[in-house]
């Protein structure tokens, strides 16, 4: 029984492991995700020099879940002039669909803070918000890279051998 | 297809849109809001100013919130109509805008510090020149016709009602192909390229491109019969117009002015005058709707019709 016991308990302490290792592959698919958002949102007022209603509606089409649900509530609500502000709007939004899926909370708040900067002053500006946000999601696409390249194998590493300690304590 | 409640209510900031709620406002006879800093909410209802709330002050952020609604959140999209002093918004509704102008170049980028704001109702008034279609009509088809009006007389109203008949046809007059070049917006009110308002069967409309470049646009790429426009006056519009003439259209186009002898005045039109280009000339008053005829001219000025009557002697001169 014991014998069994301890290897449920290394069992577990493994998964939690990689649970939370998993969370870094997760991140990356998510910035992944607002980046594609982002690039296509700028592309769309380069080209086309949409609003932000119609890119978002247009970059919408082109995502999933939560994604594509998020931008067509930021969408309708802008449409419904429900909010002062479209800050107000897109942080309601990003709390509401993406707070769970991954990102943390500096990401969240970059996100939120980007808002701040769209929609006023001219053309160019929305360009060099968007360009710049960008290069700052590089930046922690990359890290997250190098972090699931050494910290996974630690935290897999350490699963394990937490389960392996526990193990020899109790038998 | 939004009702017009909607399209107005949307881009009002939502202290004055609860008022709006409060009031029972039939939207058709609204035709003004006006918004200044500092100042209570008028607005024109049945052409007469009524104040809906007299302790209510239009304040900074109001206008702000205003403006947010109006350019959808995003305002370097507008960077150019806010240069020419208006937005239009869904519905073909125009939102002026005055403010601290900003120059760039000599040439004006944008206004800041905005201080007031006035939103003209677009009304689609079907068959407001049906009673004069007979008048503007030649072998079953239409006369070039310049329609002539001070600001708020329903110069546009007219001109969007002339171009229904002419592209659906009546009595009087075969369908034909219209093209329009909508450089505002206010004719078609196209919203993400699909016409808000009803132009007929048989227009193709140009939406947003200025009036010179958009004629001869249109006619090499529609082969159109006819072709109209709204507020001529440029040069440059002038010369477009002569060309398009000259090549077999027929025109429809609108032009500020108080009556005909403002149109003779005008040195930008004398060529346009002295070719004969237009044979028709139809002069509106204010009255309680827009697009009430005041007279109509043949091409060598005679009046035609006036006071609800038709000179018919002066229609083939």
């Amino acid at each position: 029984m014991k014998l069994i016991g301890g290897i449920l308990i290394i069992l577990a302490s493994s998964m939690l492991g990689v649970h939370y290792s998993e969370l870094y592959v997760l991140r990356g698919k998510a910035l992944k995700s607002v980046r594609e958002i982002i690039t296509n949102l700028k592309g769309e007022i380069r080209y086309n020099r949409t609003d932000l209603i119609e890119g978002f509606e247009i970059v919408s089409k082109k995502c999933n879940a939560p994604y594509k649900d998020m931008l067509n509530e930021v969408v309708f609500d802008m449409k419904n002039t429900t909010k002062h502000s479209f800050s107000d709007i897109w942080e309601k939004n990003v709390n509401k669909y993406l707070c769970s899926k991954g990102l943390n909370k500096g990401d969240i708040e970059q996100l939120i803070e980007l808002s701040g900067k769209l929609g006023y002053l001219d053309y160019e500006m929305q360009l060099n918000s968007l360009e710049h946000y960008l290069l700052i999601l590089d930046r922690t696409i990359e890290e997250n890279r190098n972090d699931i390249n050494d910290k996974c194998k630690i935290i897999r590493s350490l699963g394990l051998l937490i389960g392996i300690m526990v193990f020899i304590v109790i038998v | 297809m939004v009702a017009k409640s909607n399209e107005i209510l949307s881009i009002l900031p939502l202290g004055i849109r609860s008022i709006f709620q409060k009031l029972n406002v039939d939207y058709k006879r609204l035709y003004e809001i006006r918004l200044r800093v500092n100042k209570t909410l008028a607005i024109y209802y049945d052409n007469r100013e009524v104040i809906p709330d007299e302790t209510f002050i239009v304040m900074n952020d109001d206008i702000r919130e205003c403006i947010e609604y109006v350019s959808n959140y995003s305002l370097y999209a507008y960077e150019e109509e806010l240069g020419q002093g208006f937005i239009t918004v869904n519905g073909g509704h125009r939102v002026g805008i005055v403010g601290k102008v900003v120059l760039e170049n000599g040439e004006i980028k944008t206004i800041k510090y905005i201080s007031g704001i006035n939103i003209r109702v677009s009304h689609q008034v079907y068959g407001c020149s049906d009673n004069y279609i007979q008048g503007l009509v030649k072998d079953s088809e239409i006369l070039s016709t310049l329609i002539i009006s001070p600001p708020g007389c329903g110069k546009t109203t007219f001109l969007r009602d002339l171009i229904y008949y002419v592209s659906e046809g009546n009595t009087y007059l075969k369908g034909e192909n219209v093209s329009v070049v909508d450089e505002r917006g206010e004719l078609a009110a196209c919203y993400k390229g699909a016409a808000s308002n009803n132009l007929g069967r048989r227009t193709d409309v140009l939406d947003g491109c200025p009036k010179s470049q958009g004629m001869l646009m249109l006619l090499r790429s529609m082969n159109p019969r006819v072709m109209a426009v709204d507020e001529i006056g440029e040069y440059k519009d002038i010369q477009a117009i002569e060309y398009i003439a000259n090549a077999g259209c027929d025109l429809l186009c609108t032009i500020h002015g108080k009556g005909i002898n403002d149109i003779l005045k005008k040195k930008e039109l004398e060529n346009l005058m002295e070719k004969g280009i237009f044979k028709r000339f139809i002069v509106l008053k204010k009255g309680l709707r827009p697009g009430i005829v005041d007279k109509i001219y043949n091409e060598e000025l005679n009046v035609i019709y006036e006071a609800d009557r038709w000179n018919i002697d002066n229609f083939s001169k």
